[in-house]
């Protein structure tokens, strides 16, 4: 009888700890016809739990108890999978970038244009974070930003700041290559020159006495967290050769960095892979190429390329190109001409994560993850699938039905 | 226990051969070393890019893949001494920007293709040509893998005392993080704009402490001046004098005027050549300059006294190298020292003469092969090589042709159009010629005829012929198999039968194509058929209609020139009435679905008429124009009339009064066929009527106008050549002559790429006596006579 009484007495504090949690956190459930949990990784009806905006649990339904007060989200028709993740684009910004050549502590944030329609397409294209760096016609261009495109300010959008500062090795304004690198060099050895002054400066300062400086100045951190690795450069390569300089950059300066590969860059492909280097694909991915000589007619596949010679890589859309407006017609164009299926899943949700630092919040459906999933009418890499909603951090933030600018452009406007 | 520690050993050795990369060898070949030597039948040994041994009677190590170029010429792999590869659209907008270095403008993975196909493996990239101080070169490899590729970083440290150097940007260059209290700064001027400017800025520059000045004076660095006119020469010599430093110029178009002042500061030239062939060239030549270019060549100047001379080509790309050092060796350079201007003397003055210049232990495995000796003519680079790797092939592209089903190996082959090529190969895919050239790769699984020491000609073209007509009739073959207006209309290939076995005979004889010829007795004499002898059912009747024939000898040639300005006046009328049929047809046509009364009445066509349809093929180009005239006067008025009435140009038959015609004949004529006997009495004198038509300019075929003489059309042409015809001339006139003359030079004639595959191989020279026809190849099938080894 001591026995039992204990037993109740354990399982009415088990109850009041449930009642406690269901009355202090909303738990969602989200019934699904398949959930595409990561690249590679397929839960056929598989249920997804939500708190807070946080992932708790994804199983098969068999295996997961639904909570009673839970409000559930059918979407048995709906293939659900993690929203896309856009690591590369200067689009959504007032101006691409600074005309000036070296102006690294400028930031992206200051220049996001949440009405822009960029971020309106993202949306609808399934896009639930994108970093924002600034264009490539600078040397050190800036920090980027990354944001959801949902919100009416950039503060609404904002998942974190200083993310990524843009270098390129591409010349602008008239000057040649060897110009533009022996600048950038330059420009890195005096930050490294000013930076071991100022911690010389502050080491005697503190031992005289006086006032110590603890920060570096403003325009200088920046730079400070660049070479010390704690910012990460995205080097724009737009020729094969850029790439070639870029990996000697990053050796020479020891630099964490990813490569933004121009449409002529994957021929150092081989070079990059000794090299273990990360790379973003230029938007028009899969294209034709013309050999000067013979007038034969190539078709590159720059995924399966990057894929086959084991480099990881995200690739990126522009919504003014025709070929590559989206991630998934990139992807599925890379597909169709030869790449696996998962690695076009991984090349924009997953690894597009981890190249922002974010490998362990965004890009997959997982306990512990951001609660941001789309809703497919079918297969992801199937033309005629569309997004039917967009859920990000547990809540809904576009709904097809409710897309008034897309009834307009199909329909076109009511006289 | 042992045996397993064996095994292992075993193992650990096998492995280790595994990751040494493997042995390498070209064998049979003539190497020229780049440093003065020739070896004959010499073997160049190479491993993971390096040259391991070079010269004769090299022993080959074991498991060592081994290709025989024979015939080929092995010679270091070419050094452009000067190009802006690196320099890129843009420039720096610092007059002087020493730090920068061109390798970092440079592209490692273009396919300079350019470059490698003219033999150029390695190339001195320059900082650029419109600064002061430009920065400092980079000798690098072309089409070599980028960690192999740069071959020295910093080569040398550039100034520029051209024109083009001065008159540098405004330079703007604020503070990039502006404070308010600073003052926004302005763009500043910068130096040269004058030539005074010029050298007080770059001494200066020279003189203070910029740390690529300080390697210059040292020595470490070497000095690169542009400068071309003897002012600019000069004056680099003093600067180079003040600072003691160690000087190349570079340009040196005047340096032949100063060579001894050169000569005596111990400064090497990189000569650019005046032209490039290939190119056009709009430089206005004034006489100082024609006088530099022709008689004052600086290269000559140079060599006589002894300094280091480099070339390179006019353009800065690099390529056509060896054309640039032939162009300086007719112009009095050594011939000897011309290829050393492009290898070895060359890797001297970029200082990378321990890597490569030459054919010699130790060097990179950078070599090019030639089809022959180099600067002999027709030299051409047949494959380039870089780090061991081909990086270059020619004719990649007939490699890569599918269904490549024969390659007759190495005869000498003469094209039919005065081309004879010794040692050449012919690719024959399916029924046509796809590549022609030395030595061609073998496509995947087509069959090699070894043809050395044999003769490759063009089938040859009858374009007078009764062959298999079988018509001997009382006034023996002189008289027309059928003719008249009532068989005008019909092919006279009906005559014949494809199956009859005087075509194989005749094909056998290396006759692959007749024009059979219909009657001559009426002014339109009839209308002949091209047919391809040993060609199958299929093939055989190449046109049912091949010539139209006008006959206007004879004795009633007046009435017969008048009636065919009759007929040819009745053309006309004849084709106006066809145009507005045709226009009424498409009006017609046009406007019918709109008539729904039905008011519109369908056009009439106008009769045809058999001679004006044949002349309307004619007008279009599809049917050549006979014109059997003997006498000077017939020839004359039948080309006139063709010409004022119709507006033809015919090919002449017979024509044996060309001696007395006008001049303007070889103008008005297509051409000429004769027909034997080619050497004739007329008006009491010999004439020979093929070497007649050579001095006229007229082009002639050499046709039997025979039957069974159809077989002998060599041994015909054979005898005009012992007669004192050029062979050249002779083959033309039984090849692509005929062909031309029948409207067929798109398919016969001449060996070359998308011609039939019509082939005879010779043991000889198709007109010496008692050489033999080896094999025929019709339409890219040997004949089937030939398959069991031939005629004997």
């Amino acid at each position: 009888m001591r026995r039992i009484s204990v037993y109740a007495a354990l399982w009415c504090g088990v109850c009041a700890a449930a009642a406690h949690g269901a009355a202090a956190r909303h738990v969602t459930a989200v019934k699904t016809k398949a959930a595409i949990v990561a690249a590679d990784a397929e839960i056929p009806q598989g249920v997804i739990l939500i708190e807070e905006g946080v992932i708790t649990a994804v199983d098969a339904p068999g295996r997961l108890q639904i909570p009673w007060n839970a409000e559930v989200i059918d979407a048995s028709d709906k293939i659900v999978m993690p929203g896309l993740v856009v690591a590369h684009t200067s689009e959504g910004l007032e101006r691409q970038n600074e005309s000036m050549p070296d102006v690294p502590w400028i930031s992206t944030f200051d220049a996001i244009d949440p009405f822009q329609p960029y971020f309106r397409r993202a949306l609808r294209d399934g896009v639930a974070a994108a970093l924002v760096l600034p264009g490539n016609a600078t040397r050190f261009g800036g920090t980027g930003t990354i944001v959801k495109p949902a919100g009416a300010t950039v503060d609404e959008m904002l998942i974190q700041r200083r993310v990524g500062l843009k270098v390129s090795l591409a010349p602008a304004g008239g000057l040649n290559r060897m110009g533009h690198m022996q600048k950038l060099r330059e420009f890195l050895r005096a930050e490294q020159k000013f930076l071991a002054d100022f911690q010389t400066a502050k080491k005697e300062a503190a031992q005289a006495g006086r006032p110590v400086q603890e920060e570096v100045p403003l325009e200088h951190k920046d730079m400070e967290d660049l070479l010390a690795g704690r910012l990460t450069a995205f080097v724009y390569c737009q020729s094969a050769g850029d790439a070639v300089r870029a990996l000697e950059l990053v050796d020479e300066f020891k630099l964490k960095a990813v490569l933004v590969l121009g449409t002529d860059a994957w021929r150092a492909a081989g070079a990059i892979a000794k090299a273990k280097l990360p790379v973003i694909l230029p938007p028009d991915a899969v294209f034709f190429d013309e050999d000067p000589e013979t007038g034969e007619v190539v078709r590159r596949n720059l995924p399966a390329i990057f894929a086959q010679a084991r480099v990881p890589f995200a690739l990126q859309c522009h919504s003014r190109s025709i070929n590559a407006g989206s991630l998934w017609q990139v992807a599925a164009e890379a597909v169709r001409h030869g790449l696996g299926r998962k690695e076009a899943l991984a090349a924009i949700t997953a690894t597009p994560a981890q190249l922002l630092g974010l490998g362990q919040k965004l890009g997959q459906i997982k306990p512990g993850f951001r609660a941001n999933l789309l809703f497919l009418t079918g297969d992801p890499l199937d033309p005629r699938t569309w997004v039917d909603r967009v859920m990000i951090d547990g809540a809904f933030v576009y709904e097809r039905a409710q897309d008034k600018y897309l009834q307009e452009l199909i329909e076109g406007t009511k006289q | 226990m042992r045996a397993w520690i064996a095994v292992v050993c075993l193992g650990a050795c096998a492995a280790a051969a595994d990751r040494s990369p493997p042995w390498r060898a070209l064998t049979d070949l003539t190497i020229v070393t780049g440093t003065g030597a020739t070896i004959e039948g010499g073997t160049v040994l190479f491993r993971g890019g390096v040259i391991e041994a070079a010269g004769e009677g090299i022993e080959l190590p074991e498991g060592t893949a081994a290709a025989s170029a024979k015939g080929q010429v092995l010679i270091p792999g070419l050094i452009a001494a000067d190009t802006l590869l690196a320099a890129g659209p843009g420039e720096d907008e610092r007059s002087i920007c020493a730090a920068n270095v061109a390798c970092d403008g440079f592209e490692y993975f273009a396919p300079f293709r350019d470059q490698l196909a003219s033999g150029t493996t390695c190339a001195y990239l320059s900082a650029g040509t419109r600064r002061l101080v430009p920065g400092q070169g980079s000798v690098v490899k072309l089409g070599a893998a980028p960690e192999r590729a740069v071959v020295a970083r910093r080569a040398a440290l550039e100034g520029v005392l051209t024109a083009a150097a001065l008159g540098p940007p405004l330079r703007f260059a604020p503070e990039p993080y502006l404070r308010p209290e600073d003052p926004f700064p302005l763009a500043e001027r910068q130096l040269p704009n004058a030539r005074a400017s010029q050298v007080a800025e770059l001494r200066a520059f020279l003189k203070g402490d910029d740390e690529s000045a300080r390697e210059a004076r040292a020595k470490e660095r070497v000095f690169r001046v542009r400068a071309d006119t003897e002012r600019e020469i000069r004056a680099a010599l003093a600067l180079a004098e003040a600072q003691g430093l160690s000087l190349v110029i570079v340009g040196g178009r005047e340096a032949g005027r100063c060579a001894g002042e050169i000569a005596r500061a111990g400064a090497a030239v990189v000569w650019r050549a005046a032209f490039a062939p290939g190119a056009r060239d709009l430089r206005d030549l004034s006489p100082d300059r024609a006088r530099l270019e022709v008689f004052d060549c600086a290269p000559a100047a140079l060599a006589a006294r002894n300094v280091p001379v480099a070339i390179v080509s006019a353009d800065f790309d690099g390529a056509g190298l060896l054309g640039a050092a032939a162009f300086a060796a007719a112009h009095g350079f050594p011939r000897e020292k011309a290829l050393a201007a492009v290898t070895s003397e060359a890797a001297r003055i970029l200082g990378i003469a321990g890597r490569t210049g030459s054919i010699e232990k130790g060097k990179d495995a950078d070599f090019v092969l030639l089809s022959a000796l180099p600067f002999s003519e027709g030299a051409s680079v047949c494959a380039t090589y870089v780090d061991g790797e081909e990086v270059f092939a020619r004719d990649r592209r007939a490699a890569a042709a599918p269904g490549g089903d024969l390659v007759l190996r190495g005869a000498l082959v003469l094209t039919g159009d005065g081309g004879r090529f010794p040692g050449t190969d012919i690719i024959v895919a399916g029924d046509r010629i796809t590549a022609v050239g030395p030595n061609l790769p073998v496509p995947d699984g087509a069959r090699v005829l070894d043809l050395a020491g044999k003769v490759v000609i063009p089938g040859l073209i009858d374009l007078s012929s009764r062959l298999g007509t079988h018509f001997a009739g009382g006034a023996g073959d002189q008289a027309p198999p059928f003719s008249g207006a009532e068989t005008f209309h019909l092919s006279v290939s009906a005559m014949v039968r494809h199956d009859d076995p005087v075509f194989a005979a005749c094909a056998g004889y290396g006759v692959l194509g007749l024009l059979l010829r219909g009657g001559e007795s009426a002014l339109f004499a009839g209308t002949g058929a091209f047919l391809a002898p040993g060609a199958g059912r299929e093939d055989f009747l190449v046109r049912p209609f091949g010539c139209l024939d006008i006959d206007v000898s004879g004795s009633a040639r007046l009435a017969r020139l008048a009636a065919l300005r009759n007929a040819l006046r009745n053309f006309a009328r004849y084709e106006e009435a066809r145009r507005q049929y045709r226009e009424a047809l498409d009006e017609f046509t046009h406007r019918k679905p709109r008539d729904a009364e039905g008011r519109l009445k369908e056009p009439v066509p106008p009769q045809k008429d058999p001679i004006s349809e044949f002349l309307l093929q004619a007008r279009r180009g599809e049917l050549p124009v006979f014109v059997r005239a003997a006498r000077g006067d017939e020839i004359e008025g039948v080309l006139n009339v063709l010409a004022e009435d119709g507006g033809f140009a015919a090919v002449l038959l017979d024509a044996e009064g060309l001696n007395r015609a006008g001049e303007h004949v070889a103008t008005m004529a297509r051409g000429a066929v004769l027909l034997p006997p080619y050497r004739r009495r007329i008006e009491q004198a010999w004439v020979d009527l093929p070497q007649l038509c050579a001095e006229k300019g007229i082009p002639f075929a050499l046709a039997s106008d025979g039957a069974a003489g159809s077989l002998y059309l060599r041994f015909y042409a054979a005898e005009a050549v012992s007669r004192g015809l050029a062979p050249d001339a002779a083959l033309r006139a039984v090849t692509s002559v005929p062909a031309r003359l029948a409207g067929l030079a798109d398919r016969m004639g001449t060996i070359a790429r998308g011609r039939w595959a019509n082939l005879v191989v010779l043991d000889g020279e198709p007109f010496a006596p008692g050489s033999r026809v080896e094999t025929v190849l019709v339409r890219g099938k040997v004949l089937e006579a030939f398959k069991e080894g031939g005629m004997r």
